[in-house]
């Protein structure tokens, strides 16, 4: 058992900050996600025994994820509003030019404020991606779902953020 | 195989993260060079993407686990983990036979080996990847990160005059993503060692450069505490790359750094 948490320690412990990222960027709130990520790290612990794969950050990525759309539907059912629900909110591109160009400060609290609006299934995947760096196949992996589906979700996150920061003055 | 606009204009995302199979990729690039729309279409496509890429790395925020949630969590760890009595007086006895085994095993071994492959052995003193890791770890935990901090390398590199034997080379590849964030001096192997922290998106990366004398090898990855290292020799020079960043990345980075 000391062996084991030692192990657990050296591999896992190392993604304890992405795993904080993810869980903080779907609840959206710091108590929430300390709530959620201490809750999967004691659950990866307990199956850490069946964790056979050189992919630690992907692993606890998963139960991290697993862990917060569950407490999610539980506690926060408003928060993971089905995909196809949201289909129809796709903001329209404002015509003409922005009245306003806003510096790199507003530019910035623009887009974490569009990020954090996005439905969650495609802001964890543009977080896996852009921050995470991941590709399609572990995306899909950690948010267990088709490769297919990761990237369309990715191409809507990317199409919503665009349409969002344009309105902000973003070009 | 023929592809057509709408095909064409669906697959652009994932051509330009990179994600589409060689044949796809072809036929998109043979269709893209042909057709007077997707042709333009693509070329601001790509060029939208850099753009709202660079805007994503620099503005997103980066929530890190606060220190009091990490130190809640390994004690809850340790909690989780307490063995029952007897299985605790059995423990020490196993790891000690363990780790005895190891260190034999690389005795043996060493001598016929390079740094590299010795150190991926448990249990060895001699260990430069366990180092450079523990290391790597420790400039971001007590936040020192850099002796000198400028994304300027005409700062940093004069920086070493002086202080080591060899001269580092360090290069600009901010453009490229990877953000230069200066430099400290560093030990590895019982060397004085450069240590160049670059940032990738949220992701710090060590670059540790260190006299080591012998032949050119190329890059090697391997994978300690969770962390990626990749390290090649080249003119006398050790070069070792440790961060979390994946493996696949680590070695573009390394690829890029090689280039002159």
């Amino acid at each position: 058992m000391g062996q084991e948490i030692e192990r657990f320690e050296r591999l896992v412990l190392p993604h304890l900050d992405a795993a904080y990222n993810l869980a903080r960027w779907l609840t959206r709130n710091d108590a929430d996600a300390a709530d959620v990520v201490q809750e999967a790290v004691l659950r990866a612990f307990r199956y850490f025994g069946a964790f056979r794969g050189d992919d630690a950050r992907g692993w606890l990525l998963a139960t991290v994820r697993n862990t917060t759309w569950s407490w999610l539907k539980r506690n926060r059912p408003e928060a993971v509003v089905p995909v196809d629900e949201v289909e129809a909110l796709t903001p329209e591109l404002p015509a003409g030019d922005p009245a306003v160009v806003c510096d790199d400060r507003q530019l910035g609290a623009a887009l974490n404020e569009a990020i954090a609006a996005l439905p969650a299934e495609f802001r964890e995947a543009l977080l896996l991606r852009e921050v995470e760096g991941m590709s399609y196949k572990e995306i899909a992996a950690v948010v267990d779902a088709p490769i297919g589906t990761v990237m369309s979700r990715l191409a809507r996150a990317r199409a919503i953020l665009r349409v969002r920061l344009a309105a902000a003055g973003w070009r | 195989m023929r592809m057509d606009c709408e095909t064409h204009g669906k697959l652009t995302d994932a051509y330009l993260d990179g994600e589409l199979d060689a044949a796809s990729a072809l036929a998109f690039e043979s269709h893209g060079a042909g057709c007077a729309g997707c042709g333009p279409r693509l070329a601001s496509a790509r060029d939208e993407r850099a753009r709202m890429s660079g805007l994503l790395r620099e503005g997103i925020t980066y929530h890190r686990a606060p220190p009091a949630f990490r130190a809640g969590v390994e004690a809850a760890l340790a909690h989780a983990s307490a063995p029952p009595p007897v299985a605790r007086a059995a423990a020490p006895a196993r790891f000690g036979l363990g780790s005895l085994a190891a260190v034999a095993a690389a005795a043996v071994l060493a001598s016929a080996l390079t740094w590299w492959a010795a150190s991926s052995l448990g249990g060895s003193r001699h260990d430069p990847v366990g180092e450079l890791v523990a290391s790597h770890v420790r400039s971001l935990q007590v936040d020192h990160l850099t002796d000198i901090a400028s994304s300027d390398r005409h700062a940093v590199k004069p920086w070493f005059a002086g202080k080591l034997d060899f001269t580092p080379p360090v290069a600009d590849l901010g453009t490229e993503g990877y953000a230069l964030r200066g430099g400290r001096l560093d030990y590895v192997d019982s060397r004085p060692a450069a240590a160049l922290a670059y940032q990738r998106r949220q992701h710090v990366i060590n670059l540790f450069v260190w006299s080591d004398a012998g032949r050119d090898e190329p890059a090697y990855a391997t994978q300690r505490a969770g962390f990626n290292v990749v390290a090649w020799r080249d003119r006398g020079l050790r070069f070792a790359l440790v961060s979390d960043l994946g493996e696949d990345e680590l070695r573009g980075f390394a690829e890029r750094l090689r280039k002159p």
